[in-house]
Order: C-alpha cells, then structure tokens, then sequence
C-alpha cells in the first residue's frame, strides 16, 4: 500500500480526477463473529445419516464416525430430516389419520435408532426445513436445546408462514410463531431468515434478534419481478444473502454489514462451505464467495456437520456425477441468414428440408405466421430467390377405410420430404379421411404422383394423428418409410415388395461422431464428411465439428427443437418451429482478438460522495429543430454521434437523420408496422388456442446506437438489429451477436459493437474494413456501452446482469463492471452502485463511465474510483446517468435524467445550464463541445451545447 | 485494508500535493483550484475507526413521503333543471349530443329520445337479434321464422339456435348519423357487437362488422382496433392495448412519433392503459383502477401519491396535474399536483370516479356522486338522480342520465327504476 501511495496520487492528480475515496473494505469477520457462539469447533469426526427407500417410505440408517451402521429405522413418510452429532436425528414426517389425512408430526430419533418422542404439528403441507438452536457438532442437551420447525407452504393473506419451537429435548411444543420468510439457514448457533428486502435473524425465542433492510441494485425498471431473497450463515457466523439481480450483502451474526459485491446471474441458492467461503448458485452458473473474494472456478469442501445423504428414489445428491462439459468455441466462420419470402416475413414451423445442391433446396413449411396459414406448403430456392410452390396436394378418389363403412374422400396432409433414389422429391404425409395412413407423393414437374404400392402395406396400421414420417433411400433403390406412432416401417422400392419390417429392422442410424462427445444434447447431425459434422441442441445451440474440436456457431436463435441438414460443405441449413437459417462460409470471418480474462475483483469500497458544485456559466443550450429533405422535421431524438469530418447522425429510434451542418437526410426509417391483431387457432387438444401477428416495431434498447465512419458510412443499432449503412443506406443485415447494445467507431475506422445478452458467447464483435472479428476473452457482462481509444486500449462497462424485459429487452442490471482491455487482458472493476450505461475514454488508460442512482467511476490505470452524485443536505441524488463524454482528462460531460447537464472541468463538477429544455428532462445522449459545438439530445428535443460569449 | 482508521496517508496528502501534481502534469499553469470546491472530501474518509462500512444496498432512501394539504369541497349551490321524460320511461343509461338542442339519449328498454331543445321526442325502439349461439346477427327480413314474437320469447341464450333481442348500452353521434350499440355475450370467448344506426327516413337498420379478428382496443367480434391517439408539442402519440381472446395478448404498446416507448414490465400482458402527456418527455400513464406511472419518454417511475387506485389524469394549463383516484374504494380522492414546484392539494370526493370537462373546468361524477371545479374552487353537489351517464356541451352545460331514486314499477318479478335526466346549466354556480 505504501509503495503504491506516489503514482495513485500523481494518477489521480494529473487526471485532474474528484479526490479517490477511500480503499475498499476489507471484509473480516467481526468480533461477534469470531466469538466461541458464532464459531464453534466442530469435532472432527462425526456420525452421519442416510435416507433410502422412497418417500413415502423412508428408511433412516446412521452411520458413525468410523463407518459402521448404528441403526437402521423405518420413520415412514419423512418430508425434512435433520441429522444430531449423536448419530439421532429430527424428521418432520407426514401422517394419515382417520379425522385428518395429513398430520405432519416431529420426531426424534436418539444415537441408538429409539424413537424418543413424536409431537404433532397438527396441519400443515409438504415441504418443511428442520433446525436446531445449538451450534452444529454439539449434542443435544437435556434442556436449553430448541428445534426450529419452518413449513413452506403458501404463506397467509399477511404473506407470513408458520415456524414451530419445539423444546429439542423433549419435543414439547413452545411456541408457534407466523414469519415472512423465502429462505432460511442455521449454523453455529446463528439462524437467518430471508424475505424480500428483509434479512433477520431468529433468536432461541423465535423472535428476530435484528433486521436489516437489504435493497437489490437499482434498476432501470423498476418494475421487473423480483425474484426469492436467498440467505445462508456461514461456519464463522457470517449471514450471506443474495437475490435476483445477482446482489450479495455478508452481514457479521450481529446484523453489521461487511461487504457487498455482485456476481453474474439470478441467485437461486447459497450454501455455506468449509472455512467460511459460501458456494452461491446463479442461473450463470455457481461461484465461490470466500470472505469476499469471488472465485469462479474453485471447488469448495461441504461444511462439516452431521450430514445426511438422501439416497431415495429420484432424489439428487452431492456425490451425484457430473459430467463435465464438452467445449465449443464460438466462431463467425459461418455466416447465418434466416431466410424466407422477404427479410420481413421469414418462415415459420419449417418442418423439413431437402437440400439437394446448393441451388435446389426444398422446404416445406409457413409462409409466415397469419390467419389461413393452417396447411404447410412446399418452397424451392435456387440459390437466388425462393418461389412457392403451394400446399402440396392431391386428389383421392372415395375409399373404404373400414370394412361396412362407407367410402369416403381422403385428403392430404403433408408431414416431411425426402429424395427417392432417383433423386425425386418425395414429400411425405397422411391421407386423412376415415382414418389415417401414410401418403408418399413423387414430384414430377409441376404435379405429384402418388407412390401407390404403400397403400397395401400400410393398410393395416392404425396411424396416430400427429406421426412423424421418415424416409430412408439406398442407392439399390431400397427405400424404407417409418411412422413414429406406431413405430412401423416398411420396405418398398426398385425392386421390392412393399413389406412391415419387422422390430428392429428399420433403417440404420449412421454414427457420425464416433467416440466425440457432443456439447450439446443431440437433437439432429448432419454431416459433409467426418470433419464436418454439424449437430443441433435439444434445447438449442448449432455445433460443428471440424475433425478436432468443437465449434459454436453463432447467430441463430437459441430456441429447442432445431434440425440441421445440408447440400454439402458450406451449405448448411437449420430450421424448426423457429424458422429456417442458411450457413455459409464467411469469407471476412477474421482471427479473433483474443484477452484473458482477469479474475474478479475483490468487494469495491463504497462509493465516495461527489457533490455538484454550482454551475458552470460558459456554456448555454440552443434547442435545435432539423428540417429532414421531404420529412417531418427532427424534433428530439435519443441518441446523436459524431463522425469523421464532423458529419453528425441523430437517431430518435424510428429515423436516423445525418447532419454535415448544413443540410439533413434521412439515412433510416423504421418501415411501417403491420397491424397487430389475433384469430382463432384451435389445434388439437386446444379448444382455447388464438395465435398473433408480431407486435411491432421492436423497442429500440441500445445505449449507443450509431457510428458513423464517413458522411453515409457506418453502422447503426435499430429495432430491426444490426444496420450497416452504405452510400446513405441502412440495410439490416444478420448479426452474430444478439442483444447488441453499443457501437462505436475506433480512430481505426472499425466498428466495435457490445452485446448484453445473457449467455456466455462472446459480447464484443468489430467490423473492420477488412472483415469481422469476435472479441474473446471479454467476461460476460450485460454490457452497455464501450469507449475504444485503440485495439489495446478499450473500455466495456455495463451491469453484471441482464434483465429481460417483457418486450424483448435486455437492461443492464446488477452490480456495475467497467472492463479495460490493454491488448492482452481484460481487468474487471466493480461499480459499486449499480450498472453503468455509458463510458468515454478520457486520455490514454483513463476512462469515466456513469450509470444508475447517480453513479460515476473514474478509471486511470488500474486506478479506480466510484462516486455517487450528492444532492444539498448530503442526501444521495439517485438520477440515471445516460451518457458520458470527454475531449480529455479535464473536459468531461454528463447527462441523464431530471435535465442533468454536468460538466467536470479537470476541478469540480459543475452544472450546465439547461433550462432551455425544462426541469425535468430526460438527456440521453450528449457530445462534448470542442471546437464546434456539442450536442445533448433526449426525448423531449435536440440542443446545441455553445459557448456563452 | 479496511479504513478503519481515519483518513488513508493519500487522502490526508491530496490537498497540498495536488497542487504540485496539477502544475506538473497538466502542462501551463493553472489558475489555483477553488477550494474546497474542486476537493469534495470523500463521505467515507470521515469514518470513525468502528463505523462499518456505509453499503449502498443498506443505503436505501425510502420514497419521499408526499404530504399534501387537504383541499377545501365547498357545497354547489347550481340549479338542477330536470327534463320531461315520456311516461313509464325507464332507466335512461346513455347520452351524446350534437348541441344542447340536439341531445340523444337510449333507455333501458331500448328506446331511442331526442331533445330538440323544448321537448323530448320518441324516436323509436331498434330492434335487431343475434343468434342464441354466437352472437350474429340475424337478417330477419331473410329469416322472418327466427324473428317472429313466439320464436323470439322461447328462445333461451345458450339454446338451440334461435333468435335473441339485443339490449341497447350506448348511444354515440357520429356526424349526421345516431347509432347505438349492443354488446352481446353469449357465453363464447367474447362478446358481439352490434349497432343500429338511424338512417335519413328515419328507420334503424340493425348492423354487425364482419371480420373476426381480434385487435387491440376491440370490445367484441365485428368492432376494429381502437386507440388513445395524442398530439403534444408536435409529438404524435398512440397507446394501443391488448387483443382479447379470453386472454390477453400483446399487452400494451406506445408509439411516440413511430419510436415505441419501453412501457413498465407490469404491462407487458395488460390490462390496457390510460395516458395524459404534458409533453414528449413527460408521459402519465395508468391503468383505470390501479397503478400509474410518470415518463420521461425512457424510463418510467411509480407514481406515489397516496392513491391506492388511479382513474383518470389530466392537466391544468400545464402548471398542475389532477389525478382522480381512491385511498381505498369508496374514499375516492382528487389530487391537484404542481408539477412544477411539487407538492399540492387532496380534495376528499366520495363516489367520484370519472370526469367530463378540462383541466379549467370540468365536473366529477359517481353513480351518486357530482363535484364542479369551476377553476377556482371544487363543489359538492347533491345529484337528484342515480347517474348512469353524462353528458356535457362545449359551453359548459351537463346532462345528467339515469334513474329516479325514489320511483320505480314493476314488470312481472322485476322492479323497473324510472328513468331521470337533468340539466345543469354551464358557467359560474
């Protein structure tokens, strides 16, 4: 520390940079904490139990500390077992009685297997959590002890659940007590309970001892559904809890804070480990807490205690195997187009592809999701365009489905295609009618032939309504077609009388990977050669396998049900339920810009206060109203760059107007939405069914939406996604990466974009002149913004977590991370405060990024400070902070809501006057004045930000 | 290391070394910083050895607590004019108006009157059917048998498919034409609507939309997508609602200018909101009943006034917002909020759940309730009728329908109210 004090000060000095607060806390457990209560010894070796049989009819054996089974004891229906260092344990179990069915009782078995009592909890559900008041490893006493008794059913109209104290001893009811709880956890004497913003902590009486309010990080709406507040206590007293945006709070046993930090995802568990680190499961997966410092990959050890493994039937367990993941490395290599008539309405419910050249393709599947479009229908692509050919039908003369019924008109439903061994397109289906049997139809030109010959074969199946077809063709001629339901496949073609083959007999499956496991649970493979095998996920994701390794391609939707077939190498399609995708080969796919990722920092120090120190009258508003050639004028837009030449765009989420600062055109505009409405779609087993046309236009979510390189060059982020602009036009064009969020243009003419999607594929892609590259090494983040001053030196900065909102969103969420990346590794910085939206790079390796609840980081070097904005009265200003942007250490803009115009000028942070657009507007995006004018932008109008002369 | 101990060694140094640095590094001299403004002592660096570290989830202001000075309800002292109805006329249940001389309204059983300014004049019953089954309409010129009097009174709803008579629950002027509407539940997933329309010889004639799309906004099979369409400061709004079938689909959508506003994530699956703008970036939005929400055209905030149920905002020549709401049901309350400066007035109004006029003058109403802003002062008045529905002309007169409180009759086991209209005349009370 004493040797880093010189350059942190000239760092900070020559940044011109608020004072730094102070270093962060270092948590450790507190005096309470360490007393002989909260942290006993556990012994060293203790007995433990085992739950086997079913839950209904459990069977509880103990085991001692050496191995050898003590006891084993029938204890009936047992819903919560808790294990005692004397080789007994606690079980709540369920009873049926005559009067009253279920009777959940308490029972304790003592170290020899008797049972010593059993007490009824007279009424009550079927999931309960068992505690003893006594520090784990200690025997239960003769009196003192308490058993604490938590059912978890529905709580009361007051939101409050029951909790029973019992004397541990005796089983004596004490008392019966209704509490708010989510969670709860007991160790070492200490007992927390968890409920939304609550955390408490029970006393031997039951009742709280302390309660502490715990908020989640703030969000961008607040309303978004908050998930259960988790806690746990951990072997040196220390109470952890978490919820859904990923926020931890550690208190000591007293209820005093320690430390608080974020981790990526939803919390849905903690538990305590040994030597007090707490293992914290998110929908990200799990992480280690140890004392604070967050360790992504390191394996823990249970806590010791008495512990009990449930070994009943369909019960997981600890020792369960896992089986580690298979990896796949994201790539573009592959370019991935969703296809269908137009870019607006791409195919829906594609149910089979026949790819037989890379210019005759066969689909059959939905034109797009409308009212009519019931039947699906056969479309052929020529390597160019795409033509619809209709539903593919055929006219039945009447027929005897049934013996002394009389003949009926079938019709035809097509199900699937295949090729026949002459290269025929055969399209699959059932002929409905007074029953249901499969239909083969052989495309000739225009028309369809019926391959008559199955009729007889088939005759004696009953088909189910909803089969699967599947048709397999040798070169012989052999072909063979199976039904799903009933599995039944019969053998006909060149030379062969159509015949049921018998079980097992159908056709063979080709192993395609051999002994290569796959990353994804195999729903479908495809392959060119054995070192182009691709596979699709059962929930989701596109894998190929290059003979070596496993690759994740990107750019298609992350939906189950997914199929891949192909022509051959480099032409690949995937289509389901969610439409259909070409894979090509990319030919601009570049190497990757490849970091390490740092580890995570330790808990940042609370942010230090950073007041606003009057105003700074050299600079006034000027509302600006573009007239746009032939449109509407530009009132107010959300989001405004500026490119080479001084070449402005102004992005309002429904038009993008560029300025050279004469004259405006328009570059973009959001194409005009169909109607939304809804019809009757009963299906079957649905009486209750209606289906909708998209909703649109898509809410524009991004933070940083344009980068123009040149006048009518650049890229922007619309409702429609990734925009490309060319010679003044803005043509959507598929993306990689989902979510983006940010782009911006970096001195070397690339444009650098960030994702804030919630899986863990890359979240930084650049369109260089000479092609695409994917950032790797980024950790994942909710990423909002970036500032990139070189290829090494950029800064990422966002929320550890995304939340997805109703309309297709992601926001930013969580604890803040600000990201530089130096060209080798990528240093990750806690935002103390919440999620940041907006960086700019200030100076070579510094940085100001802002965010939620009036949250400022600046960053030079390693160095990182975090301030809040302080109103009069020393009361925080919790105003979003939008956008941020410097022309250098000593000229940094903010903006954000409630007319926010802030102005650091290298010695205090000042406001601007922006009366010009009221009291309380809403500043999205701001350009910081130089030579020219600035800019501030926001819902409510456009302003020139000019010197006051 | 925690700071448990005062000031860190830089902390203390910062105000004497960033001058030296300041000079060093930022190239020409510098005019001194102004102290202590450029040096805002970090919060945390005042920490007493023991204090624990100030976290910012443990930080939570509480909302600020609106307090809000009562109102004061003054008594209306206006004149209640009431209008002759035809005898025996029950409940009327809706009015529209072209002019105070030329006022439309439906009753109960159907019938159709219009005011001419000295007199109300029967204009005839509409009568059209809608089979049993689904609510379509029935072409009883087509099919007499379906419409005959013996067909019509044995038909059961749900029944075999028969001919039902459709009852009138509104009433609307649309240019030259006078139409009103029905809507028919027969127990489908949704209701039917079908209208009847006064034609120049002075005949109904029965009519029913024929697509049966569900849209946004649509109150039943054969009606179109409505939506709430604003204009402010050259800004176009448009708040569409869900489509309906049994559930709600789509939620709510707001297009500013062809930009769709994120709304709350509570109304991603309805129910369909409400809004009032007082500018682009100054959105009020509500759902009638419930909560509200303000907007700043990116991000919307809770609006917390201490009215557990809002049901209609409006503005006050932009200095003030008024929200009608409730505490809690049946303590129903106006508040007049200075958007401005903040802070305002509560005026306690019983029964008052919806408004006819502007943000200058305009009237409260409740089934047995009526209060008048005059623009100066809020009345309490004593209606002398259970309103159903009301009506009020650019001048500033209402109408007031719906039924006697004291006559009623009866017609086989049913009491019958009497129907009641008054005027109140316009200006000051």
């Amino acid at each position: 520390m004493r040797r880093a004090l010189v350059p942190l000060l000239l760092a900070s000095a020559c940044s011109a940079a608020p004072p730094p607060p102070p270093p962060a806390h270092v948590p450790a457990p507190s005096a309470s904490a360490k007393a002989p209560a909260a942290a006993p010894a556990p012994a060293p070796r203790l007995p433990h139990v085992e739950l086997s049989g079913l839950d209904a009819k459990t069977v509880l054996t103990a085991y001692g500390p050496d191995g050898d089974e003590l006891y084993e004891v029938p204890i009936g229906w047992a819903l919560a077992v808790v294990g005692a260092p004397d080789g007994g344990a606690y079980a709540v179990v369920m009873e049926r009685e005559p009067k009253n069915p279920y009777t959940p009782y308490v029972l304790r078995i003592d170290g020899s297997g008797r049972e010593t009592f059993r007490t009824s909890l007279q009424k009550g559900g079927f999931t309960w959590r068992l505690f003893r008041s006594a520090p784990a490893g200690t025997a239960p006493k003769p009196e003192g002890d308490r058993l604490f008794v938590f059912e978890f059913s529905g709580p009361n109209p007051q939101g409050k659940r029951r909790m029973h104290v019992l004397d541990a001893a005796s089983g004596k009811p004490l008392r019966e007590v209704f509490l708010a709880f989510s969670d709860i956890d007991a160790r070492g004497g200490v007992m927390a309970v968890s409920d939304g913003s609550k955390v408490s902590r029970i006393g031997p009486d039951g009742e709280p001892v302390w309660s502490v309010h715990v908020s989640r990080f703030p969000s961008l709406d607040p309303s978004l559904p908050e998930g259960p507040r988790k806690v746990a206590v951990g072997t040196d007293g220390t109470v952890l809890t978490g919820t859904s945006d990923g926020s931890l709070v550690a208190l000591d046993a007293e209820g005093k804070p320690l430390y608080q930090l974020g981790v990526r995802g939803s919390v849905s568990r903690i538990d305590a480990r040994a030597g007090g680190a707490f293992l914290v499961d998110t929908d990200d997966g799990p992480v280690l807490v140890d004392h604070g410092t967050v360790r992504e990959t390191a394996e823990s050890r249970p806590v010791e205690g008495v512990r009990v493994v449930d070994k009943r039937k369909g019960k997981w367990t600890e020792e369960s195997p896992t089986t580690p993941a298979v990896p796949w490395k994201p790539t573009i290599a592959h370019r991935v187009q969703r296809e269908g008539l137009s870019p607006e309405k791409p195919f829906q419910h594609v149910q089979s592809v026949v790819a037989a050249a890379p210019n005759d393709v066969w689909v059959l599947g939905k034109r797009e999701q409308a009212p009519g479009e019931d039947a699906d229908r056969l479309f052929h692509y020529d390597g160019r365009t795409w033509s619809d050919l209709g539903v593919p039908s055929m006219s039945f003369p009447k027929e005897v489905f049934a013996e002394g019924v009389p003949a009926r008109v079938s019709r035809f439903v097509p199900l699937n295609l295949s090729r026949s061994p002459s290269g025929a397109l055969l399209v699959l289906g059932v002929r409905v009618g007074g029953a249901v049997r499969p239909c083969v139809l052989e495309r000739a030109g225009s028309a369809y032939r019926e391959r008559r010959e199955l009729r007889a074969a088939f005759s004696k199946v009953e088909i189910e309504y909803g089969t699967k077809l599947s048709h397999t063709a040798s070169a012989g001629g052999r072909e063979v077609l199976c039904s799903s339901d009933p599995a039944v496949c019969v053998e006909f073609g060149r030379g062969v009388t159509p015949k049921i083959l018998p079980d097992g007999e159908g056709p063979e499956i080709p192993d395609l990977l051999g002994d290569h496991e796959s990353p994804v649970p195999l729903k479908s493979t495809w392959a060119s050669g054995r070192d182009d095998v691709w596979a699709t996920g059962i929930t989701g994701g596109v894998a190929r396998f290059d003979g070596q390794r496993w690759w994740r391609i990107l750019g298609i939707e992350p939906v189950s049900g997914l199929s891949v077939t192909g022509s051959g190498r480099g032409d690949v399609w995937i289509y389901g339920d969610a439409g259909l995708w070409h894979v090509t080969p990319e030919p601009r796919a570049e190497a990757d810009l490849e970091g390490t990722t740092s580890p995570p920092p330790p808990p940042a120090a609370p942010s230090a206060a950073l007041s606003i120190v009057g105003a700074d009258a050299s600079y006034r508003l000027e509302r600006v109203v573009l007239d746009v050639d032939g449109q509407k004028p530009l009132r107010a837009a959300l989001h405004v760059a500026e490119g080479p030449g001084g070449v402005v765009w102004l992005h309002d989420g429904a038009r993008v107007v560029e300025y050279d600062g004469a004259h405006a055109r328009l570059l973009y505009q959001l194409p005009k939405p169909e109607p939304f409405f809804c019809w009757y779609a009963p299906e079957p087993d649905c009486n209750l069914c209606a289906q909708c046309t998209e909703r649109k236009p898509k809410s524009l979510s991004c933070q940083r939406c344009a980068a123009p390189t040149a006048a009518g060059e650049g890229a922007l982020l619309a409702p429609e996604g990734w925009l490309p602009v060319r010679g003044g036009r803005a043509t959507p064009e598929p993306a990689p990466l989902s979510d983006l969020l940010s782009v911006t243009v970096a001195p070397s003419g690339a444009i650098w974009a960030v994702s804030a999607a919630g899986d863990d594929t890359p979240h930084a892609v650049i369109h260089g002149p000479r092609g695409v590259r994917l950032v790797t090494g980024l950790p994942p983040a909710a990423y909002a913004d970036l500032a990139v001053r070189a290829d090494d030196d950029a800064w990422f900065a966002g929320g550890l977590t995304g939340a997805s909102t109703s309309d297709g969103r992601v926001l930013p969420e969580g604890e803040g991370t600000l990201v530089r990346f130096d060209g080798r590794t990528f240093t990750r910085h806690r935002a103390p405060d919440g999620a940041l939206l907006s960086v700019a790079a200030a100076g070579p390796g510094e940085a100001w990024a802002v965010g939620l609840a009036g949250a400022v980081l600046h960053a030079k070097g390693t160095t990182v400070e975090a301030f809040h904005l302080e109103r009069d009265g020393g009361k925080r200003l919790p105003v979003i902070l939008r956008s941020v942007a410097a022309t250098g250490p000593n000229d940094v803009w903010i903006v954000g809501d409630g007319s926010t115009l802030l102005r650091w000028d290298g010695k205090a942070l000042r406001r601007v006057d922006a009366s010009q657009a009221g009291n309380e507007a809403a500043f999205s995006a701001v350009i910081a004045p130089g030579a020219k004018p600035g800019w501030v932008v926001g819902p409510g109008g456009i302003f020139r930000i000019v010197p006051v002369r | 290391m925690a700071n448990s101990h005062g000031p860190t060694r830089a902390a203390r140094a910062l105000p004497s070394f960033a001058l030296i640095t300041l000079f060093a590094c930022s190239g020409p001299p510098l005019p001194p910083p102004p102290t202590p403004a450029a040096s805002p002592a970090p919060t945390e660096a005042a920490k007493s050895p023991a204090e624990p570290p100030k976290l910012s989830l443990l930080q939570m202001d509480e909302p600020p607590v609106q307090t809000l000075a009562a109102g004061p309800v003054a008594t209306f002292a206006g004149r209640f004019e009431p209008v002759p109805l035809p005898p025996q006329m029950p409940t009327i249940v809706s009015v529209d108006a072209r002019s105070e001389r030329d006022v439309w309204m439906v009753a109960a059983d159907g019938h159709v009157l219009r005011w001419d300014g000295a007199r109300v004049v029967d204009r005839g019953t509409p009568q059209c059917f809608t089979d049993s089954c689904c609510g379509t309409l029935v072409d009883c010129a087509k099919q007499p048998a379906m419409c005959a009097k013996k067909a019509v009174e044995d038909c059961q709803p749900f029944g075999p498919s028969c001919a039902l008579p459709v009852s009138w629950s509104s009433i609307r002027i649309d240019g030259d034409d006078v139409i009103v509407r029905a809507l028919v539940e027969t127990g489908g997933m949704r209701a039917s609507v079908v209208e009847s329309r006064l034609g120049k010889k002075g005949r109904w004639a029965c009519e029913q939309g024929a697509e049966d799309y569900v849209y946004p906004g649509s109150a039943g099979r054969g009606d179109g997508a409505h939506a709430v369409e604003l204009s402010v400061d050259g800004a176009s709004l448009h708040l569409e609602g869900s489509a309906v079938l049994v559930n709600a689909y789509g939620g709510n959508l707001l297009l500013l200018d062809g930009r769709r506003v994120p709304l709350p994530n509570d109304l991603a699956y309805g129910p369909d909101a409400q809004i009032a703008a007082r500018a682009p970036d100054d959105l009020w939005l509500w759902v009638s009943g419930e909560s509200a929400w303000r907007g700043n055209g990116l991000s919307w905030t809770p609006l917390s006034l201490g009215l557990e149920a809002v049901n209609d905002i409006w503005f006050d020549a932009k200095e003030a917002a008024w929200i009608l709401g409730a505490e809690v049901e049946g303590k129903e309350q106006l508040v007049r909020w200075d958007v401005g400066k903040g802070g305002g007035q509560r005026f306690e109004t019983p029964g008052a759940t919806y408004r006819k006029g502007d943000g200058k003058d305009f009237w409260l109403l409740g089934e047995k309730a009526l209060y008048r802003w005059d623009g100066a002062t809020l009345r309490r008045a004593a209606p002398p009728l259970l309103i159903a529905h009301a009506w009020r002309s650019p001048s500033g007169e209402l109408w007031l329908v719906g039924s006697d409180p004291a006559a009623k009759t009866t017609q086989g086991d049913e009491e019958i109210r009497m129907g009641a209209v008054f005027r109140v005349p316009g200006g000051k009370p």
